[in-house]
């Protein structure tokens, strides 16, 4: 069958003022220089370390005030975001560890935090338990927890401990930012 | 009825003359004649009404009397000429009266004082008196809020200002400036177009005792036209670095959107200032839930999670929620996201729930990241939708209203995104030049906002064209227009983005009107009163191969009689018509229903299915899913994985598969209301990703979930058909290449897309 396509495709680059199949369409088919599937390569090559987020072990959020104008990636109000330019893997992820939006491609702050669907039956503390978190808020009425990394342990680490036990339906690493823009 | 009755400021005073005659040649043998009765002409006092409120009715009592006691009869007059009446109302420049014998009710439009002539004739005699109509109570950009009463006012668009700017500058002669204005003024100003809030004001509601949440980029609390709603110390500032958390005021100096929002909902009625919120009295919180640095568990604060300060009992009407995600992809469905976003309308209120009112996005044209995509693939010169308000997986659940956009002409605005996620639709407008956009709040004073010195599109106008430019087409929003003298109002705000503050506005008034309705009655009594727009929306049927593909349905009449669009839902919101099913409210819904999801392959948790969708087929590959319970439908979902090998790829170097632009997705109820989801020629570019586990690749679709409105009232039993096709087979340059992936074009997609899945979910009642 994917020969058969390429074939076709082949066939309508001969031919010159080919109309789009479509009645209504009047857009006419684009003569692309496209003969056949040469290459393939990821769209994308900044991949997340969990969820949409890549950590940036490199970059540190600093009083605008005191950071040196050529290591600022981007200002915040009165922070901004500079390179110090030591990506360290031995950093611990929580609280104030910078992250890239692999979509956006912008710039935000974990806040240390975890929200999380419990399952079925769950306590938000067994979840915790198993992740080295502490319970931060639970919402009678729903299966919604917020659990807070303690200090010293990696969030990354933390949030893969929640996926791998099954025990929520579904967690996420809560940022200081919203996707969500004016619409 | 909320009325005031008339205060009489003369006292009738009446003076009756005896007359007796004498006959000199009377005869006092015979008996004296009796005295022929002597017509007494009748008499007529004037009467004052104090305090009246625009638009609002008000009754009054007429003050003729005749001493003979013959039959009265009133006629009115205004500048010397005679009103006559049309269908019982007297129609005035300044308002209208109907009369019940000498009972009147006067409303006035105008808002301004007046005085009416009245006559009372009796037995061919007649007097004349006044009725004044001192003190009304107004809002002075009332009169342009087209939205709210339609009278074809031009909202400060297609102003001479305007014309002559662009003649100046040397665009248009004058001829033809001349002859686009006049089409316009044909085109886009149709009277009657609006909400149809007058009928519910008549109906004596205008929102109390009810409040709004505007969760948005701010919100002004000290502007002259919304403190008077703002609850004090209620809003909250959840950025990091506020140092009142009770003031949600933007630092932004050129536009505040949040608070432009706040304003189209309730900004304060017949205060005597500014402009009119669709639900005038109704109380406003406001939420700058937009932008970075916000605190933790912000997205459970703007649901009104507890700690917001909203408590479970509170009568909040709706969370208004003008915000997206535009982004060429599609985003999966979240459960952790359902679970949140529902809270408002599982928790509060008492359990009765509030409503999200949620915008449906600005990308009906194009969007963001791609490209020129829907120019070049048609999607635009046929009249289809270029995102899906799909996209976004809040749009995929009941507890988000999607609202879309309308024009003041009654029609679909030139942005508004579509899909059958669409519940209602609300007016908004276009751009405030060659059409109307909103009247509403803006920051105050002329340094900050859309109006004023340091609006967006004033100094990018300003410094592009020259001020003298800028000032000439945006002559309101410029500093120094007589009725917008310090600026804290503008006629250019627009979007879903007013579509859904509109729209909320009118579930507050329902709320209003009948604090005892769920969330799930106001929905349906919005499905049920929502006015038919643009009926002559035409189906745009795509040739595929041998075979046809209807990617819009135009309006399509389910098999329980509602009437539904994807591009406006069950139709424009009529508070009128929803106020009135309110006040007289006798549905009983019942439990909440949701089904078990059910389907076939991965959605199902089972196997993948391994079904092939033809390239270029209208036949598509086709599943059939069975349903055994009997509920009435209030909203169906419907989940899909979708696989194509090369999304998320670069093919060629420069070029990215056609697969996503040509899926196209139908469902067939079982009563056969048929419901397209996708359309096909949108912008569905990239792989799909989840919040959760971030990108799939090689899926157009994993764990995308679609909301279709279509079904409402139908019974969800029995077979369900749906069927997936591929819609193309052509390659596409792209005109413009600047798009995320600076892709020059698409190619045809090489290998085909794979079904791999589908299930659906019915959420309604139970058969009654």
């Amino acid at each position: 069958m994917k020969l058969n396509k390429l074939t076709i495709l082949t066939a309508a680059m001969c031919l010159s003022g080919i109309t789009q199949a479509n009645a209504i369409d009047a857009v006419e088919k684009k003569d692309i220089e496209i003969k056949k599937l040469n290459t393939i390569a990821a769209a994308r090559t900044n991949s997340a370390d969990f969820g949409i987020f890549k950590v940036e072990r490199s970059l540190k959020t600093v009083p605008v005030s005191i950071a040196a104008p050529e290591s600022i990636v981007v200002t915040k109000g009165e922070m901004a975001i500079v390179n110090i330019g030591n990506n360290s893997a031995s950093d611990v992820v929580g609280k104030g560890t910078i992250v890239r939006n692999t979509i956006t491609n912008k710039l935000t702050t974990l806040t240390g935090n975890i929200t999380i669907l419990l399952g079925k039956n769950v306590e938000a503390s067994e979840v915790a338990s198993i992740s080295g978190m502490e319970v931060l808020s639970v919402f009678p009425g729903t299966d919604i927890a917020i659990l807070k990394v303690k200090e010293g342990n990696d969030l990354v680490e933390a949030f893969n401990a929640i996926k791998q036990s099954g025990l929520a339906v579904e967690s996420r690493v809560e940022v200081t930012e919203t996707m969500h823009e004016a619409q | 009825m909320n009325k005031k009755m008339f205060r009489l400021s003369v006292i009738q005073a009446a003076l009756l003359m005896t007359l007796s005659g004498c006959d000199s040649s009377s005869n006092s043998s015979s008996p004296a004649p009796a005295p022929t009765p002597t017509d007494i002409p009748p008499t007529a006092s004037d009467v004052t009404v104090d305090g009246a409120k625009q638009w609002i009715p008000v009754s009054g009592k007429l003050l003729g009397t005749d001493q003979n006691g013959d039959a009265l009869t009133f006629s009115f007059s205004e500048n010397d000429e005679t009103i006559s009446p049309l269908d019982g109302t007297y129609t005035f420049s300044h308002g209208q009266l109907t009369l019940d014998g000498n009972l009147f009710e006067y409303t006035s439009i105008s808002g301004q004082d007046a005085s009416i002539t009245y006559t009372v004739t009796a037995n061919g005699a007649s007097a004349s008196a006044k009725v004044d109509i001192l003190n009304v109570e107004n809002d002075p950009l009332a009169y342009q809020q087209w939205h709210l009463r339609n009278t074809g006012q031009k909202a400060y668009a297609l102003s001479d200002e305007m014309k002559q700017g662009l003649v100046d500058i040397g665009i248009y002669t004058t001829e033809e400036i001349n002859s686009i204005f006049e089409e316009n003024e044909v085109e886009e100003l149709v009277a009657g177009e609006d909400m149809n809030v007058v009928a519910a004001y008549a109906q004596g509601v205008t929102g109390a005792n009810v409040t709004a949440v505007v969760v948005d980029s701010g919100l002004e609390i000290r502007h002259e036209d919304l403190i008077d709603n703002v609850l004090i110390n209620r809003s909250l500032n959840l950025d990091e670095s506020a140092t009142d958390r009770t003031d949600p005021t933007s630092l932004s100096n050129s536009g505040d959107h949040g608070t432009s929002v706040a304003g189209l909902i309730a900004a304060k009625g017949w205060n005597n200032i500014g402009s009119r919120g669709v639900s005038p009295d109704t109380g406003l919180i406001g939420m700058n839930f937009l932008g970075s640095g916000k605190i933790e568990q912000t997205d459970l604060l703007v649901h009104g999670f507890p700690g917001s300060g909203i408590s479970s009992d509170e009568e909040i009407s709706a969370f208004n929620r003008s915000y997206g995600i535009t982004y060429p992809g599609f985003i999966a469905y979240s459960a952790l996201d359902e679970a949140v976003e529902s809270y408002p309308n599982l928790m509060l209120r008492g359990g009765k729930g509030a409503l999200n009112m949620k915008s449906s996005g600005n990308s009906f044209e194009d969007g963001n990241g791609e490209g020129s995509l829907c120019a070049d693939n048609g999607a635009n010169d046929l009249g289809l939708t270029c995102y899906n308000s799909a996209f976004q997986p809040s749009h995929g659940h009941p507890y988000y209203l999607n609202v879309a956009a309308v024009n003041a002409n009654g029609k679909h605005t030139s942005y508004s995104t579509a899909g059958a996620s669409m519940m209602v639709s609300a007016p908004a407008g276009e751009y405030g030049r060659y059409a109307p956009a909103m009247v509403t709040t803006d920051q105050m004073t002329c340094i900050n906002g859309y109006s004023g010195f340091n609006g967006g599109t004033i100094s990018a106008w300003g410094g592009a064209y020259g001020e003298d430019f800028a000032a000439s087409q945006f002559p309101f929003n410029y500093p120094g227009h007589p009725e917008n003298a310090s600026c804290n109002y503008t006629s250019t705000f627009n979007g879903t983005s007013s579509a859904a503050p509109n729209a909320s506005g009118v579930v507050s008034l329902i709320l209003s009107a009948n604090p005892e309705l769920t969330w799930r009655d106001v929905r349906h009594i919005l499905a049920s009163t929502s006015t038919v727009i643009d009926a002559e929306n035409e189906k745009v049927e795509l040739t595929i191969g041998e075979g046809t593909f209807v990617a819009h349905d135009g309006w399509i009449e389910n098999s329980a009689g509602y009437q539904f669009n994807n591009l406006y839902g069950f139709g424009r919101v009529d508070a009128g018509a929803a106020v009135a099913m309110a006040l007289d409210y006798s549905e009983s819904l019942g439990e909440q229903i949701i089904t078990q999801w059910q389907g076939l392959g991965s959605t199902a948790g089972e196997e993948a299915m391994e079904a092939v969708i033809p390239d270029n087929s209208a036949a598509g590959v086709s599943q059939q899913i069975e349903v055994t319970e009997d509920i009435i439908i209030e909203a169906m979902q419907f989940e899909f994985d979708i696989r194509n090998d090369h999304m998320g790829s670069i093919l060629n170097d420069s070029l990215l598969t056609s697969a996503g632009n040509d899926l196209a997705l139908e469902v067939v109820s079982p009563s056969g209301t048929r419901s397209v989801l996708l359309s096909s020629k949108q912008a569905l570019l990239d792989a799909s990703y989840s919040f959760a586990d971030g990108y799939s690749m090689g899926y157009i679709l994993n764990g995308a979930v679609f909301l279709s409105n279509a079904f409402y009232g139908e019974n969800a039993k029995g077979t369900w058909t749906i069927k997936a096709l591929d819609t193309g087979e052509t390659n596409i340059v792209f005109t413009d290449p600047d798009n995320y992936w600076d892709a020059t074009g698409l190619m045809n997609n090489p290998v085909e897309s794979v079904l791999e899945g589908v299930s659906l979910r019915a959420f309604g009642r139970a058969v009654q």
